[in-house]
């Protein structure tokens, strides 16, 4: 070839790798990663209920979203989910998208159950801002990681890495309890106050609220008591007396003392109530409501001392036969009375336990006034 | 000076603790009565049920009868089935000034249509003839005879009321448990 061919082919050339340059040069600069594209990874071993869960598991999925609860969607699959053990076995490997409005300064983190949530128990961090059952993650950078259950976080620090992994609990387990005394109370095993005399009121200092959840977040936000079989209570029924002052912390494992009051809106068969405990410890709920049946039976109470006795009755026994009366309202044995005279109609008759065939008084009634002969003291206790 | 004031107080004491069981005395009341309760066997037959013929008194041993009487429970049966049962009138000096006293010396007295019977027992004791004699006790108490009385002791339970109809035939022609008398051929 001749030279000045050989340099029209050079030009030729170096013409199309300009071309070649001018045109690739472009691509490659938006294919060039920029820092703010980079997600954020959150790498999570899982614990259930105190069992580390292993390999593969579809029943167990993972969700992100900002703090007002909308979703952040891993950024490799574009789902709102992601099962555990699907990219990494034995851990979620979950990528938080940090690109442009998306970019979160913090994250709820929730683990589900086959869709139902739990509740995660995990400390640090806790759940910060988050609804009740999730942690918040702060201070996400992108291309950084977060390491749970002894996976490095990146950098990997105590900020990053955390030696606990994900650590969930039931619904079921996730409850606050009460109790009074050494009883468990809910909705279907009532706390009595007993007895209470018409016109008194009862208090009950046994009783408390736990936070069994291990949410140093649990906040109580109400406690209040109702009265359910008066229709149209006035100055009677069941109350809280204490707390009155809310919202309260409770740190996992501690209590709240309670003291709860009862006054009798009547006498007869026991009134009942419920004591409503309302707070934010249910998984992925902002309110949740605990309730606890109250029972409790206005009576008219009268002393008896031993010798004679002079009474009346303001409210009717609801069975008035002086055998069951004395049987069943009067709080020592039957046999302590020796006898009781009523004047009725113009004349005297009496109840002698040693001579019921002739015994005219069978009915204790409003009404009369009545002569107990008591051999030891006790109380008549009228229902 | 000293002296008259002394007196004034005194009497001022005097009238208010005279004057203060006055003041603390409520209304009127029925004092509670002493009852009494019997079985009653007449010619060795003990009644039973009801029996309207037969009636009981009790009266002072000077022969008045304890008032009010006490009208259901002076007939056999008329209150209790089998029994006299009867509410013996308490003294009280407002509401009841010819009732019974306790301690009293009392005695019973059993007819059997207008004929008396004879008591024998219990005992006719400072009673007229006829009559037998028994002592009340407190108000509340009961006297039993073959009943519990109250209290259940041996003061107050004792046995059955006995009694006999009189020999004389005028009389005996007034009960049934008396042998009619035969008529002369």
């Amino acid at each position: 070839m001749e030279p000045r061919g050989l340099i029209r082919l050079c030009g030729l050339f170096f013409l199309a790798g300009l071309l070649a340059l001018a045109a690739a040069g472009p691509r490659l600069a938006q294919s060039e990663p920029s820092a703010p594209e980079y997600p954020y990874l959150l790498n999570a071993t899982l614990n259930v209920n105190g069992t580390l869960i292993t390999g593969a598991n579809t029943t167990y999925t993972v969700g992100v979203t900002d703090t007002s609860g909308n979703p952040l969607p891993d950024a490799a699959t574009g789902d709102a989910t992601l099962t555990y053990g699907s990219v990494v076995a034995g851990r979620f490997e979950y990528q938080i998208p940090m690109s442009g409005s998306t970019t979160p300064s913090a994250v709820c983190i929730s683990v589900y159950s086959s869709g139902t949530q739990l509740y995660l128990t995990n400390t640090s961090p806790g759940q910060g801002s988050c609804n009740p059952g999730s942690i918040e993650l702060t201070g996400l950078t992108a291309g950084d990681s977060t390491g749970f259950g002894g996976i490095p976080g990146e950098p990997n620090n105590s900020s990053h890495t955390f030696s606990s992994p994900l650590t969930a609990v039931t619904e079921a387990s996730a409850a606050i309890s009460v109790t009074c005394g050494s009883n468990a109370r809910n909705s279907t095993t009532p706390e009595s106050f007993g007895n209470v005399n018409l016109g008194q009121t009862a208090t009950d200092t046994t009783c408390k609220i736990t936070n069994t959840i291990a949410d140093s977040n649990l906040i109580i936000t109400n406690v209040t008591a109702s009265i359910t079989s008066a229709a149209t209570p006035t100055g009677c029924g069941f109350s809280v007396v204490s707390p009155t002052t809310f919202p309260i912390s409770l740190a996992y494992s501690t209590s709240q003392a309670l003291t709860l009051a009862f006054t009798p809106c009547g006498t007869g068969s026991a009134q009942t109530g419920a004591l409503t405990i309302t707070y934010d410890g249910a998984p992925g709920s902002s309110a949740s409501t605990y309730c606890v049946g109250l029972a409790g039976t206005g009576v008219t109470a009268i002393n008896l001392v031993s010798g004679w006795n002079l009474i009346g009755l303001a409210v009717p026994f609801s069975n008035a036969a002086v055998s069951n009366v004395l049987s069943k309202d009067l709080t020592v044995p039957a046999s302590n009375v020796s006898v009781i005279w009523a004047y009725v109609n113009g004349q005297w008759q009496y109840w002698d336990p040693n001579d019921t065939t002739g015994s005219l008084l069978q009915q204790l009634t409003t009404g009369n006034g009545y002569w107990f002969f008591m051999t030891r003291a006790g109380t008549l206790t009228i229902k | 000076m000293s002296l008259r004031l002394l007196l004034s107080a005194a009497s001022f004491l005097a009238v208010t603790l005279l004057s203060g069981p006055c003041f603390s005395q409520g209304p009127p009341m029925v004092p509670l009565p002493y009852v009494l309760k019997a079985r009653v066997i007449i010619d060795g037959s003990e009644l039973t049920g009801a029996d309207k013929s037969c009636s009981i008194r009790v009266k002072s041993v000077d022969g008045a009868e304890f008032q009010p009487v006490d009208k259901p429970g002076q007939t056999y049966g008329g209150v209790v089935p089998s029994r006299f049962q009867y509410n013996i009138p308490t003294y009280d000096a407002t509401t009841q000034p010819a009732g019974a006293k306790a301690g009293q010396k009392a005695c019973i007295e059993i007819y059997h249509g207008a004929t008396r019977l004879n008591v024998t027992y219990p005992g006719r004791g400072s009673c007229p003839a006829g009559g037998g004699e028994i002592t009340v006790l407190s108000p509340g108490d009961a006297l039993g005879f073959a009943i519990n009385g109250r209290p259940n002791d041996g003061l107050h339970s004792l046995p059955a009321v006995a009694a006999t109809t009189p020999a004389d035939p005028v009389r005996a022609t007034a009960g049934p448990r008396s042998a009619p008398p035969v008529p002369e051929k």
